[in-house]
């Protein structure tokens, strides 16, 4: 890649992103004392990606939850350029974030409702048992079939 | 230089890590090649072990990576593999989130293709998911998926070697039926692959253990989604029956790019990085890896029902599968914890 095509893709990043990746990023590696391999693991991208970004080989972010990710990253850092928190705070702060914040973990209650039903009897019995309740406890009657249908209801 | 492990494979760096050990990229001083190796504590080596003795030939196949030599040393069992490069589905994923539909059936073709070899050797992977989804470092072209850690694949028509309880392979990805001590059966990997479709369309792991939705989420092919929801189908026994058949469903979607072809992005720019460079180790640039195999033009198999898969197999004793009453109650309480639930469990168990 030519260096005029990475002064436009540096350019290009400063629209986007305020600033460019390189900057952004170096800024966040300084401050949390961080490497930047640990540093793409904390966002959730790969190094090499990372070091396309940061080098002007590549303009965008692809993944966005990456991009939230970087967000609070540089959110963070500026706060601890500021005094408002320490460093190791402040990355510890990061690191929450970033396990909190993962979209590809989430579990709702109503999943968590679904798992521990269903390593206690399969759907027909959560059927079965739904018709016994249901002349006396038609509201537990519901919920049995509900969450333990597994996710066929 | 780095350790040397049984007097041959000199550690170099570390690449990854998976299920039960370290990945390391070693030199094999023998033969003065690259390899990939994991090591493995002895008491987990032995599914692999067995493995190696007597399944590896047989899934041997473009799009696989078998474990095919050995070595231990005091408790370590190091397993060497081929070097493969370009990271895994999982990195795609998280470099790029949802993929254009194109990559998503090209990676999709590759995986139901070794998928098919596996099965019809008689083999259960039981771990398909992205990170066990490698890749060579194609960059812009078109990509070439390598289906990788078989540490907990069993061998179908034999008595089980795990207790029934223990229920292997990665949460969120495993078949409903195998967490609740179903034996191990092909359908079980089409579950697999069918999260990872979807994840790939839409850059998330889709819930556990559910249906999919039946509308496809914004921005998503609508045939690959369908594709998508037919094969994570909490009910086996209307997924696809067979990697082949899914694979005929595949293409008649008319997405998979023609032998050769780099799918097309629609300026997204996919790429497959080098994860793993060969050069900057101590052992550069004399050493050779082991050859990519050759790029096959994947023919899709004719329409002949797939051979012989037994139906059914018989089923461990339904009472040693259950979890107690208590392991219920500690899922309980990492969770939701209605006591409502908590009554209504009790009233089951009553």
């Amino acid at each position: 890649m030519t260096s005029p095509e990475i002064d436009a893709n540096t350019r290009a990043q400063a629209e986007l992103y305020g600033e460019p990746l390189g900057i952004i990023v170096r800024r966040c590696v300084q401050t949390f004392g961080v490497t930047q391999a640990r540093m793409a693991s904390l966002l959730g991208i790969s190094a090499p990606m990372l070091s396309q970004l940061v080098n002007g080989h590549r303009v965008k972010i692809g993944n966005p939850a990456a991009v939230a990710r970087l967000q609070a990253a540089y959110d963070i850092a500026g706060r601890v350029t500021r005094g408002e928190t320490t460093s190791e705070e402040g990355l510890a702060e990061l690191e929450r974030e970033v396990a909190g914040g993962v979209v590809t973990h989430r579990s709702t209650e109503a999943a968590v409702l679904r798992t521990v039903l269903s390593v206690a009897g399969d759907p027909d019995e959560y059927e079965a048992a739904a018709l016994l309740l249901d002349a006396d406890h038609p509201l537990i009657a519901q919920l049995l079939r509900q969450y333990g249908g597994h996710g066929r209801g | 230089m780095g350790e040397v492990f049984a007097g041959r494979y000199e550690l170099l760096e570390p690449i990854g890590a998976g299920g039960m050990g370290t990945v390391w990229l070693v030199h094999d001083r023998r033969d003065d090649h690259l390899r990939a190796a994991k090591l493995v504590r002895q008491v987990d080596a032995s599914l692999l072990l067995r493995f190696i003795r007597e399944l590896s030939t047989r899934i041997e196949h473009p799009h696989t990576v078998v474990p095919r030599g050995w070595a231990g040393e005091d408790d370590t069992v190091l397993f060497t593999m081929d070097v493969v490069r370009g990271g895994s589905v999982h990195h795609l994923i998280e470099d790029f989130g949802a993929l254009p539909a194109p990559w998503a059936a090209c990676l999709l073709d590759q995986l139901l293709d070794a998928l098919e070899a596996v099965h019809r050797a008689g083999v259960v992977h039981r771990d398909v998911k992205p990170a066990n989804l490698l890749l060579e470092p194609t960059g812009r072209g078109r990509p070439y998926l390598r289906l990788s850690d078989f540490g907990v694949a069993v061998p179908l028509h034999e008595p089980r070697m795990t207790a029934p309880a223990i229920v292997l392979g990665t949460r969120g990805y495993r078949a409903p039926e195998s967490t609740v001590g179903a034996d191990p059966l092909p359908v079980q990997d089409l579950y697999g692959a069918g999260v990872v479709l979807a994840e790939m369309l839409t850059g998330e792991r889709p819930e556990d253990g559910r249906a999919l939705q039946s509308a496809p989420p914004p921005g998503v092919d609508r045939r690959l989604w369908d594709l998508a929801r037919a094969l994570a189908e909490p009910d086996p026994a209307r997924r696809p029956p067979s990697a082949a058949r899914a694979r005929r469903m595949l293409h008649d979607t008319g997405l998979v790019p023609p032998a050769g072809a780099a799918p097309g992005d629609d300026g997204a720019e996919i790429e497959v990085f080098e994860h793993v460079r060969l050069h900057g180790t101590d052992a550069a640039p004399a050493l050779r890896t082991v050859p990519l195999p050759p790029t096959a033009p994947e023919p899709l198999p004719s329409p002949s029902p797939s051979p012989g898969l037994p139906p059914g197999l018989p089923r461990p004793p339904a009472s040693t599968r259950r979890p107690s009453p208590l392991a219920a109650f500690g899922l309980l309480s990492v969770g939701a914890g209605g006591l409502v639930i908590v009554l209504a469990i009790l009233m089951l168990l009553g």
